[in-house]
Parts: C-alpha cells; structure tokens; sequence
C-alpha cells in the first residue's frame, strides 16, 4: 500500500497548543511520526538566569497551566537545597495536599480531553464534571482555581482554615466515590475498547528503553512511580 | 553496602571529583569512558534516565546525565567535560538508551553539543525558527 503524508499544525483545531506533527499513513494506519515540538519554547531557563529567586517561583508557575505546582515545588525545593533550609511539618503537609489534588484534577483532565479526542464526549463532560469540584476545592485553599500561587522559599503562601476542612473532606469522598464509578464504568465500555485496544501499543522493552515514567510505564508493565521511588515533602513520612 | 559504594568500587579508576550528597551522586568522566558507565548504570543496575543538562563554563562546556536508581531513589550523575568550545563533540548515549535521543538533540540544538554515533542529530526545539537561532544559549550567541 502506497504511505502518504498527513502534515498536522502547527495551528490546528485539535491541538491545544501549538505542536506540529508530520503523519505517515497506510490508509488508515499510522505507520510513523515525525513532530516538531518547538512551537512553544519560551525560553523559561533563560529567563530565569535573569529573574531572582522570588520571581523565578512565579515564572516557573507559568510554564503549564494545567500543572502549575509542580514546576514550583521543584523550584522552590532547588533553592531550598542550596541555602540548607528545614521548612515547617505542616507546610510540608500543605504543599503535599495541594499537589496531590493538582494530581488528581490533572488526571481527570487528560481522562476528559482523551474521551473527547477520541469523539466520545460523555466521557468528557463525566471526567470535567468531577474535575469541577477539585477546583473548588483548590479555590477554597489558595484563593485561586489555577495557578496557585502557594510555593514559597521556606513555605507556604497560605494555611489552610480549620473551618474550611469539613467542606474539603466531604468533597473529597464524594469525588472518591466517583472516581470507583468511572473507573468501573471506563474499564467496561465497550466503546472505549473498541477504540483504544490494541492502538499504539508501548511494550515492555520500549518502556524501558525511553525512559517512560508513572501511569505510562505502569501500563507496559514497569513499575515506577515517583511519590514512592523518590519522596518529597509530607510523601516520605504519611500520617 | 549501599549502591553508592558499590559502583565506586567498581569505578574508582575512570571516575574523578565525586560529590555524593542528599541521594544525588555526581562525578566526572572522561568521553571515551562515557558508554562503559552509562552501560553498566542502564542496563546492570536497571536506571532511567531522567534527562540530561548542559553548562557553559569560562573555560569549558558540561553535560550532565541523571540517571535515577528507582528501587533506592538514588541518582547517578556522570559528568562529562569538553575543553573544545568551538566545536564541542562527545560520544551519544543513545546506542545504549533510546530515550537520550532528544534531550541529546536539545543540547545540540541550544548549546551545539555534536553528538557521536546519534541517529538523528537535528535540532529539537529551534528545528525552524524563524530567527535561525544559533547555539542560543552560549555566551557568544548572537542577539536575534
């Protein structure tokens, strides 16, 4: 069968940002890819050269706004291992939270955006109508639903309310009890079978090969995940 | 004996100028020693490469692998050295780990690192630029 090239971008209504992808098909098949990824290189290192450690927090913030605490966390954890300092228990423990519910409404996001991709919006508007409340709470904690602003030298920018934690714990376990739902629900749906089974298959080998990290490597058999292989903050010592 | 010793015992004559601190190992080696050290790291001891960084100093330009050992969480960093800045060259990684392949085409395309043996040494993120940029992270780049 003949291939033919299918250019992708960089400006398309599919992509969320900027990216361009260069496709090589056998009718229906992808066969290869070749991308240039460049598109929104903004220099961030460079920048920061410039900047002080305080604003270098906030740049950093600004590099993904879907993952906006974990490029701080790391760069306020960098500048804290250069100066030695000890930051309290508890805004170890704060800055767990609020990473881990960055986590959790970052994969309900990518669980949205997949379904929808894949043209199968219920499963979009399920994974965001979920993602909503972990917003909330966000908003609730920091004052923000994204970007948060709370990564400080030494710190946290903000505690979090002793009266606000009822409202949070019972968010959470409602969200807990959707998320068994949508799994069970995911993991059976014969549309979503049909559609992803089988398709760009990351074995072992290949795992292994490139580096894959977390949920990708766990899913071709690697184990890895970082929170227990290389714990930070509230992670090395859990309650 | 901790993975640490392990390796430098087994290492002591091709590594200089260790620093070992926080579950980060960091030390140098020379190019022609860099597969033999990456190859026991991936493929005896089981490490991911984590990524790579590159450094332009006074008199030098660095790069710096980090390889982490999941099961211990701790990290092995060889450091390469090359004296040569007008056209800095070392060995590829990438025969031995597939996933250096574009953080070694990064290097290259911001520091103009030339890698060895690489399959495809293109630039990665300044690939069609409309500046042109050059090596724009050196000192001696030219302002766009």
């Amino acid at each position: 069968m003949t291939k033919n090239r299918i250019p992708l971008g960089p400006f398309h209504p599919l992509l969320e940002e900027a990216e361009y992808f260069e496709l090589q098909v056998e009718g229906e098949t992808v066969v290869d890819l070749d991308m240039e990824i460049g598109w929104m290189h903004r220099g961030h290192e460079y920048i920061s050269e410039q900047k002080n450690f305080t604003q270098s927090i906030y740049l950093v913030e600004r590099i993904c706004g879907i993952c906006s605490t974990s490029h701080p966390i790391a760069c306020v954890r960098a500048i804290e291992d250069v100066d030695n300092v000890e930051i309290p228990v508890r805004a170890k423990y704060i800055r767990s939270l609020v990473g881990e519910l960055e986590r959790i409404h970052s994969h309900l996001l990518w669980l949205g955006l997949a379904g929808h991709f894949i043209g199968y919006d219920t499963v979009w508007m399920w994974a965001w109508k979920y993602r909503e409340p972990v917003l909330e709470m966000m908003e609730l904690i920091s004052g923000n639903r994204n970007h948060y602003g709370m990564m400080r030298v030494g710190g946290v920018a903000k505690d979090v309310k002793p009266a606000d934690i009822p409202d949070l714990v019972d968010k959470l376990d409602m969200i807990d009890k959707k998320m068994e739902m949508i799994a069970k629900v995911a993991n059976d749906d014969p549309v979503l079978k049909a559609r992803l089974k089988g398709v760009g298959v990351l074995t072992h080998e290949q795992a292994i090969n490139y580096c894959a990290t977390g949920p990708t490597s766990r899913a071709s058999g690697v184990p890895g995940d970082v929170r227990r292989d290389d714990p930070h903050e509230s992670q090395s010592s859990p309650l | 004996m901790s993975k640490v010793d392990e390796f430098r015992d087994k290492f002591k004559d091709i590594i200089s100028q260790e620093i070992d601190k926080k579950g980060r190992y960091y030390f140098n080696v020379r190019n022609e020693d860099l597969r033999t050290v990456v190859r026991y790291l991936f493929e005896e001891m089981g490490c991911r490469l984590s990524t790579a960084t590159g450094t332009e100093m006074e008199d030098h330009i660095q790069v710096l692998y980090h390889f982490s050992h999941d099961p211990s969480g701790q990290y092995f960093c060889p450091r390469v050295v090359v004296k040569n800045k007008d056209n800095p060259q070392i060995n590829s990684i990438v025969p031995i780990v597939m996933g250096a392949k574009w953080i070694e085409r990064e290097l290259f395309d911001f520091w103009g690192i030339k890698f060895k043996d690489h399959p495809d040494m293109r630039r990665l993120l300044a690939l069609n630029h409309p500046a042109k940029l050059d090596k724009p992270m050196r000192f001696d780049k030219e302002d766009v």
